[in-house]
């Protein structure tokens, strides 16, 4: 799917990043532009700090955002100081960040903004919700380094992942660790008649799923992983987790029968061999809500100083990733 | 003997600071004078010493002079050069976010905890991912703290559990969920090629993860991380050098006031 057709067809679309620099902004800045051709209402806001111009860890130079009339943006209120737009402050909100208050304004000239939103998925999901109540036609949710979380389906509706040079000097290396979390971010739905089974309970423990449904009255697999494999017994065949699957779970895992459920895939922390040998045994790793993950874009140049043949890397990607589209929004446009 | 070419006559040196143009001082203002040391990968030679000189004149430094070399074996070279650096600052526009709670004594912070949220507050600390430098953390938790300041172990109203070193994410989460820690510290000290950054967002991702972001104040320490960078990471407050165990106990209690956890 294209931005401009993704633009159409979601309401909530969060940008994630493979790491810094992979070109998270300069798809924002495409979205917003495409939303200008298209007289769409756009709303803008951020996990991290956006449209700063340098970057605060490397010192390198970022894109600068800038906010037709009519956006909507929810920042923190120290970033208003930085606004080339004329804005109106529309609600001051009470969720609080280091930079000040988060505020929801209307850009009423057009301008270079600053966005930093709040900091908590809970937060992003209410001032996301609050701007399309206010008349927003979609709100564009902006990444921060290589943070995820903001991809899943109980915050946005659809998400793009950005990948880039930035992430290794060799390119196999880049498409591999893209490839893992593409892989991650589009794992299969576990089958209906498994997920009726799970609808009963309140999905904030570890279920064991074999002749019966068992609560187990586990919070966390984190650092629980062996009192959790004490219950599992020979009928188990599926284990849901509420929270993070990390590797060393799915490690001690190795050996059972057993499938993993996970509410999605914002929820996987582990390293692509653990995943891969832990699929090579026959297991399988399931979400009980799939993500949208509308394409990757890809930005060949490294701000280190090195840079992969564009479209080298754009022919590779692709092939690594089908079905998933791969763009690059500055050597071919967006596929507008 | 010698009539002396130096003249002792000339008093004309620049004095005119400029605040907008600030440039390293060396003996007189705005002279610019900096020295600096690195290494380079070439054998102890005149090219070298030309390559140190070619390197400092692209950083911007001003008739530089090589003013000592030493052979570091292998093919290394170890450079000082001395030289002006042409560049300025302008240090009527630096802007630098701190964290800004009134800083209350250890009495204090226990004496608002008894007030205002009625029971201990858990902190859960820990120096994170490959590091092993409990320096930062150990000032800041231990019962002795650091320079007269007492650590949050001496505090009355606070309950403390310092996992030590190079502790994983998932170890620091899941205490944190054991215990029903009201604040999680990470302590990053070892910070060679940015590898500090991505362990810093795996925890925030973990903690999103497991749904407890909501409820825990995420607090990161350490002589490189700033308030800016803790917002850039999803933290909720980042504290550099120079912090002390009440600076970071005072945040906690009053933030945790502010968004109403009890």
């Amino acid at each position: 799917m294209n931005l401009a057709c993704a633009l159409d067809t979601y309401k909530k679309i969060s940008i994630i990043g493979m790491s810094k620099n992979t070109g998270k902004t300069v798809v924002l800045n495409e979205l917003i532009n495409i939303c200008n051709l298209n007289k769409k209402i756009v709303s803008l806001t951020s996990i991290g700090v956006d449209g700063e111009g340098k970057d605060i860890v490397y010192k390198t130079r970022k894109p600068k955002i800038y906010a037709y009339e009519g956006t909507l943006i929810a920042t923190a209120e120290e970033t208003l100081k930085s606004f080339t737009a004329k804005y109106e402050i529309l609600d001051i909100l009470p969720f609080s960040t280091s930079l000040g208050r988060i505020v929801i304004v209307r850009i009423i000239r057009d301008g270079f903004v600053l966005i930093a939103g709040p900091d908590s998925n809970k937060e992003i999901k209410d001032v996301s919700d609050m701007m399309l109540n206010i008349g927003a036609e979609v709100v564009l949710v902006d990444g921060a380094l290589n943070r995820k979380t903001q991809g899943s389906p109980s915050i946005t509706d659809a998400c793009i992942l950005s990948t880039g040079a930035s992430l290794s000097r060799d390119m196999n290396i880049t498409i591999k660790k893209t490839k893992h979390v593409v892989d991650m971010l589009s794992l299969k739905c576990v089958d209906e008649l498994i997920k009726s089974r799970l609808g009963d309970f309140e999905l904030n423990n570890v279920i064991l799923i074999g002749e019966d449904v068992i609560d187990t009255g586990i919070k966390t697999s984190l650092g629980r992983e062996d009192e959790i494999l004490d219950k599992v017994d020979e009928y188990t065949k599926y284990i849901f987790i509420p929270g993070s699957l990390t590797s060393s779970f799915l490690n001690k895992l190795k050996g059972l029968k057993v499938d993993v459920i996970v509410k999605d895939g914002t929820k996987l922390f582990c390293q692509r061999e653990d995943y891969e040998s832990f699929i090579r045994t026959g297991n399988n790793i399931y979400v009980l809500d799939k993500i949208n993950l509308i394409c990757v874009t890809q930005n060949p140049v490294s701000p280190f100083g090195y840079y992969y043949d564009p479209k080298k890397f754009l022919n590779e990607l692709k092939n690594a990733l089908f079905p998933i589209e791969v763009f690059d929004v500055l050597y071919e446009g967006g596929g507008l | 003997m010698s009539s002396g070419l130096y003249s002792m006559e000339k008093k004309d040196f620049d004095k005119t600071f400029d605040k907008t143009r600030v440039k390293a001082y060396g003996d007189t203002m705005n002279d610019g004078k900096v020295q600096l040391s690195f290494t380079l990968p070439l054998p102890y030679s005149d090219e070298a010493k030309e390559a140190a000189r070619q390197l400092a004149l692209k950083m911007g430094i001003e008739e530089p002079n090589v003013t000592y070399m030493m052979d570091l074996g292998v093919g290394y070279t170890f450079f000082v050069v001395y030289g002006s650096c042409i560049h300025s600052v302008d240090a009527t526009k630096i802007v630098v976010p701190k964290v800004e709670t009134n800083t209350m004594s250890m009495d204090e912070v226990d004496e608002y905890i008894r007030k205002n949220i009625g029971r201990k507050v858990v902190v859960v600390g820990a120096c994170t991912g490959t590091d092993a430098h409990t320096v930062g953390i150990d000032a800041i938790m231990n019962m002795k703290g650091y320079a007269g300041h007492y650590g949050l172990e001496r505090y009355q109203m606070i309950e403390v559990y310092n996992l030590g070193s190079q502790v994983p994410n998932e170890v620091l989460v899941a205490k944190a969920i054991e215990v029903n820690a009201d604040a999680i510290l990470v302590s990053q000290v070892v910070t060679q090629k940015n590898v500090h950054i991505p362990n810093m967002t795996e925890l925030v991702e973990l903690v999103e993860a497991e749904g407890i972001r909501d409820r825990v104040i995420l607090v990161a320490g350490g002589p490189r991380i700033s308030h800016e960078l803790a917002k850039e990471l999803g933290y909720d407050a980042g504290f550099g050098a120079g912090s002390f165990a009440e600076d970071v106990a005072s945040f906690i209690v009053q933030e945790m006031v502010a968004r109403g956890i009890k």
